[in-house]
């Protein structure tokens, strides 16, 4: 067969264990050592607690209308700003978090759990349920995952949970194909062979050797598919096929900011700042993570 | 005498590049500096720009929301389509823009019988088509019977033409209309020089499937070509001598071409407008046009909205809907005045009845009898069928909470969410789903609703038959059933006197603002913008018009 | 070698088979009757009957995609619901703007990966490597229609330095390509950052110095040029990527490429273009894969080119 990952998918040759990692408590004291995982991490739980506790947090109501200050610009009262129907720009940023939240969790979920399951099944089964598996991710993988995604949402029709679904979906054969390689170093290694060859139950390799072997890759794969998982879903609600009005999604929030691009700078502005900066964040401890559990890339 | 005339030679090229310099620095240059440059010429103020000569040559770009789905005036149902397809054809009659007396354009002449069935039109001898073919009466009777044929698949055009029953071209110039029953918006129908325009049936033939993409008309412009994706391009009709009467200019276009521009995204238009790419933004919404209004470099054209602005569909099968109370408490629960500021900054008018002012047949007393703002007179029908806040501050019956799904398609969500936070006010709780116009108008056809956003633009009454009555009226979404009504439009459709019609369609508005079958809203103004490079656009209450149109070079 | 090239070329023709299915079979994921959805409220029986009979969707699904594959062998993708062209014509109108896009795009990643990475590497473990990175990861981190907003704000509207709609020209092209290479520089500055920081600690660097060479020289002569293998494996990789990131791009630069032919198809429910379009974008980016595995074999020998199963 031919060899994709090895030729042209860098991130994966280097991701691939030369030896096995031993994952438990020492885990999260080397996430801790890490400064940039750290200070990361920090931001992360800094802003997923004012999403949880966006009702206390929240100056107003994200969705109630204040028709004497339409468009009105930064101030005391309004500290964002407001939109066109007179919201509170920083209230609904707030809660957007929590749809965020939940797009990060239901979209990397579905990818999460169907991508390490077919990932694994090629790895250690191998053969031909190995090969039309895989050539199967090859089919899905042809296309940008943005298109795959619009193709779904064509099909199911636009909202906030088919767009979370169908990026979900169009990121599975991506992850599939990563968990492979990274279980594939696993288990041609000793030591799971050698458990092989004293008789061990299959069930008990995969429980006890293959799982918690390719378990700290699979989590570096989840965090830098969570960042992406939030640029899709935006990107779709930004061109209206993903969250509906009156959704603080920030996506589809600076959609309907940038009609007042000339009125109300800070609509176009601060929902895109919010993005970048959560999706850096990620992406930043996902690279962090990535030093940590893979010392061949150092 | 050589020196001489070389001398003469350098200073007319001399001239040459100081005019030259001269047009260019006023085609970039600010508008109010050349307008105080021409502050000598007392007593013409503003008209300054309009009493220029008009200058022929150049192009005018038109931004258009949409690339059309094809030019085949017949195949199309996209508005958009007949806005590049009115240049390239013309109609039989013309709508006079200030008076709206209807006057003839093709034809040179036209008769209605007695009975008012049968049309006899004139036409002038000459006029040919883009490629050569004249135009006859059998031409005109071509086209009209294209699109009667259902295989044609003829949605808009064919419409205009249902109460058609036959046509015929009596001699070559003399084209006869038998209509089933006399109908009194049909010429205006026929004063559209879009879907009504006469095609090149030769051109038909020749490019077969391809003829959406290579149109042959009569009108003032000539098809010239179709970048997919980006424009098309029309070049001006040497050949084309008929404008309509209204218009000083007498000949063919000044301009030499006329490009249409496909940008789908609003604020991208905008942008292109800004930047000098387009010279005129179709349809730039109300809370830009202050911005245009205080920039001397454009102009802003205000149009009357043509048909009905955006009202709220109910659905009376509905179970809850079904109770007169709450589509009247619908009604009192909405402030307009705030959707008009807060939507249209200001720039529309609150309506109280079906139709709008602009209607023939419009009610003025409607603003007595129409629903007024009233949350407590609101809460109290509510109650009064049974209906009670629970905890939530939502009314409840018998365990059931009082909510409702508004449908809605992108370019109403914000109105959507407006009235979502008034109707909560009174204890309705409103769902918003928001998609393409096309499904909305498939779900709100099959009764698969509560409430409904529509708009429509045709501005005789006779759309309430096809709004309200009870089984021929295609777009009764409201399920309206009353035979009264019902009568009164049938009436209504067939009355030539405008006396007796305007009372049939009073009575009418008296019994749909009674039943409530939905709440109207507002109606918009339309704005145009021009920059001020191209002169000469005017306008009626509803169209630009182009044809004394010339621009800067 | 030419074993390897017939192999890969098998197995990207299986893989194209596969997306065939998958375009073939997404007219058949739709809730409810597609025709009817398709032709919307107005349809008279027999409209529906026709259009049914048309797109053969009255047969058994195995002779349905024998004819759609068959037509698809003989260049028929169908046609456009909503304009009655064929779907081929629309896309092979759309197909060559995209390309350009993404060429410039990808040139721009280029510039601005080569930048940034070797003034990363140039200032290792220095704050410029930190801003560097941090701005490389920006790339990715950024959402490309929002940049795409704050470009057209300040160069095309406030200061007026490119057009916005104006056609398809050089000039129309530079704020849309800055966007891609932005987004698509991320790991080229990567490579060539750490490809550089590996070179310049080589020894005939260190001599290069030692001799005395304008430094500027020692990394465009001489460090450049040994890292630019692998960048440009990926350079040929991005350009597939590329296709993905143009689309929802054109739509806010009003670029008339595949992606706004896209969206467009799938507003208007124009399903065989939608089928049409997810077909061709598959096919393009399995060429583009074949071709630069192939032309990477070719450039690089010490590229295994057994046909062994990795492990």
């Amino acid at each position: 067969m031919v060899k994709y990952g090895k030729v042209y998918r860098p991130i994966q040759a280097r991701t691939i264990h030369k030896s096995p990692v031993n994952v438990g408590t020492s885990v999260f004291s080397k996430i801790y050592q890490n400064k940039r995982a750290r200070y990361s991490l920090f931001l992360i739980l800094f802003i997923i607690l004012i999403g949880i506790f966006a009702p206390f947090i929240a100056p107003h109501d994200p969705i109630e209308p204040h028709y004497d200050a339409l468009l009105s610009g930064p101030s005391k009262e309004y500290i964002l700003g407001t939109d066109a129907l007179g919201r509170d720009l920083l209230s609904r940023l707030i809660y957007g978090i929590q749809v965020t939240i939940k797009v990060a969790s239901i979209a990397v979920g579905i990818t999460f759990i169907a991508g390490t399951f077919i990932g694994l099944i090629c790895a250690y089964v191998g053969g031909v349920v190995d090969n039309i598996l895989m050539r199967i991710m090859d089919v899905l993988l042809a296309l940008p995952s943005i298109v795959l995604a619009l193709a779904i949402v064509a099909i199911l029709g636009p909202s906030l949970n088919n767009a979370m679904i169908a990026i979900g979906i169009a990121s599975i054969p991506g992850f599939a194909r990563l968990t492979r390689g990274a279980a594939l170093s696993v288990k041609s290694s000793g030591y799971v062979e050698a458990s092989r060859s004293i008789g061990s139950s299959h069930a008990w390799i995969l429980r006890r050797q293959f799982l918690p072997n390719v378990a700290s890759t699979v989590l570096v794969y989840t965090t830098i598919f969570i960042g992406g998982a939030i640029l899709d879903t935006a990107a779709l609600s930004f061109i209206g096929l993903g969250a509906q009005p009156p959704t603080p999604e920030w996506g589809s929030m600076l959609n309907e900011g940038r009609n007042y691009i000339y009125q109300a700078w800070w609509l176009a502005i601060f929902p895109g700042i919010a993005i970048t900066v959560v999706v850096f964040a990620v992406n930043y401890l996902g690279d962090a993570l990535r030093d940590i559990f893979d010392p061949a890339n150092n | 005498m050589k020196k001489v005339w070389n001398k003469s030679l350098i200073s007319v090229g001399l001239l040459a590049i100081f005019l030259l310099i001269l047009s260019a620095c006023s085609s970039d240059g600010s508008t109010s500096e050349k307008e105080s440059e021409k502050g000598g010429d007392p007593g013409k103020g503003e008209e300054v720009q309009e009493s220029t000569t008009p200058v022929t040559g150049g192009k005018i770009s038109i931004g258009l929301n949409a690339e059309p789905d094809t030019l085949d005036m017949h195949k199309t149902g996209m508005a958009l389509a007949s806005i590049v397809g009115s240049n390239l054809g013309a109609a039989l009659l013309a709508v006079d823009p200030e008076t709206q007396d209807i006057k003839p354009h093709m034809a040179e002449s036209y008769e209605v019988s007695e009975d008012g069935k049968t049309l006899t039109f004139k036409l002038h001898s000459g006029i040919t088509f883009h490629d050569g073919t004249a135009l006859t009466a059998q031409a005109y009777k071509d086209t009209f019977d294209r699109a009667m044929n259902p295989d044609t698949g003829a949605v808009v055009a064919g419409s205009l033409l249902s109460d058609v029953q036959e046509v015929t071209a009596q001699d070559e110039l003399t084209l006869v209309i038998e209509l089933k029953k006399p109908s009194a918006p049909f010429l205006v129908f026929l004063a559209s020089g879009g879907y009504l325009q006469p095609l090149s049936m030769a051109a038909i033939e020749q490019h077969g499937e391809n003829y959406g993409k290579n149109p042959v008309g009569v009108g003032p412009w000539k098809f010239n070509k179709w970048e997919t994706g980006q424009s098309i391009l029309l070049s001006k009709n040497e050949a084309y001598k008929w404008p309509q009467y209204y218009y000083e200019n007498r000949e063919s276009p000044y301009p030499d071409e006329l490009e249409f521009k496909f940008i789908t995204d609003y604020q991208t238009k905008l942008a292109a407008l800004d930047t000098g790419s387009i010279d005129i933004a179709l349809y730039v919404e109300a809370k830009d046009i202050q911005r245009y209004r205080d920039n001397d470099k454009f102009e802003v054209k205000e149009l009357e909205r043509q048909g009905l602005g955006l009202l709220m569909e109910m659905n009376t099968e509905n179970e809850k809907l079904q109770d007169p109370n709450i589509r009247k408490a619908l009604n009192m629960a909405i402030d307009k005045s705030i959707l008009v500021q807060a939507i249209l900054a200001g720039e529309g008018t609150v309506v109280d009845g079906p139709l709008s002012s602009n209607f023939f047949g419009y009610d003025p007393e409607v603003e007595n009898y129409g629903y007024k703002y009233n949350q407590d007179e609101a809460i109290k029908l509510l109650e009064s069928s049974g209906w009670s806040k629970n905890g939530k501050g939502i009314m409840e019956k018998n365990g059931k909470e009082l909510s409702l799904e508004l449908l809605t398609t992108a370019a109403t969500n914000q109105q959507a969410q407006i009235i979502q936070a008034m109707t909560k006010e009174i204890g309705i709780s409103i769902e918003i789903q928001s998609m393409e116009s096309a499904t909305l108008i498939e779900k709100a056809g099959n009764g698969e609703f509560d409430l409904a956003f529509l708009s429509y633009a045709y501005s005789d009454p006779d759309i309430l038959l096809l709004l309200f009555h009870s089984s021929q009226g295609a777009l009764n979404h409201t399920r309206a059933n009353n035979p009264e009504l019902d009568a009164l439009l049938e009436q209504g459709r067939t009355e030539m006197d405008l006396e007796k019609r305007k009372e049939l369609y009073i009575a009418a508005q008296k019994i749909i603002v009674k039943e409530a079958y939905w709440v109207p809203i507002y109606t918009e103004k339309v704005f145009h913008v021009i920059n001020k490079r191209v002169h000469g656009v005017k306008n009626s209450a509803t169209d630009l018009l182009f044809h004394d149109s010339w621009v800067e070079q | 070698m030419g074993q390897f090239i017939v192999g890969r070329i098998l197995s990207g023709i299986v893989v194209i088979f596969g997306i065939s299915i998958l375009s073939f079979l997404l007219i058949h994921f739709i809730p409810g009757d597609p025709v009817r959805i398709m032709l919307g409220q107005n349809a008279t029986p027999d409209q529906i009957e026709r259009l049914t009979v048309y797109l053969g969707l009255d047969q058994p699904l195995l002779v349905q995609y024998g004819h759609y594959i068959s037509n698809v062998l003989q260049g028929d993708l169908g046609t456009s619901l909503k304009t009655g062209q064929p779907v081929l014509t629309e896309i092979l109108d759309r197909f060559p703007q995209t390309v350009k896009l993404a060429a410039a795009g990808i040139s721009f990643a280029i510039v601005i990966g080569f930048t940034v990475g070797t003034l990363a590497a140039k200032f290792k473990d220095t704050f410029i490597d930190r801003m560097a990175m941090g701005f490389a990861m920006l790339g990715v981190s950024i959402p490309g229609f929002w940049l795409a907003i704050l470009l057209i704000m300040v160069f095309s509207v406030k200061l007026g330095w490119f057009p916005i709609a104006e056609g398809t020209g050089l000039r129309d092209l530079v704020l849309p390509s800055i966007t891609l290479g932005v987004l698509a520089s991320t790991i080229i500055s990567r490579l060539t950052r750490n490809g550089m920081v590996e070179v310049l600690s080589k020894d005939y660097i260190r001599t290069a110095r030692a001799k005395g060479l304008d430094e500027r020289v020692i990394i465009v002569r001489h460090a450049l040029r040994n890292v630019l293998l692998p960048i440009v494996t990926v350079i040929g990789l991005q350009i597939a990527g590329l296709l993905g990131g143009t689309v929802i791009l054109e739509q806010v630069f009003n670029w008339p490429g595949l992606g706004t032919l896209a969206i467009g198809a799938i507003s208007s429910r124009d399903f065989p273009l939608i089928q049409g379009t997810v077909l061709f974008m598959g096919i393009v980016y399995v060429s583009i894969n074949i071709l630069v595995d192939i032309s990477y074999g070719m450039i690089d020998p010490r590229v295994d080119l057994s046909m062994k199963e990795e492990s």
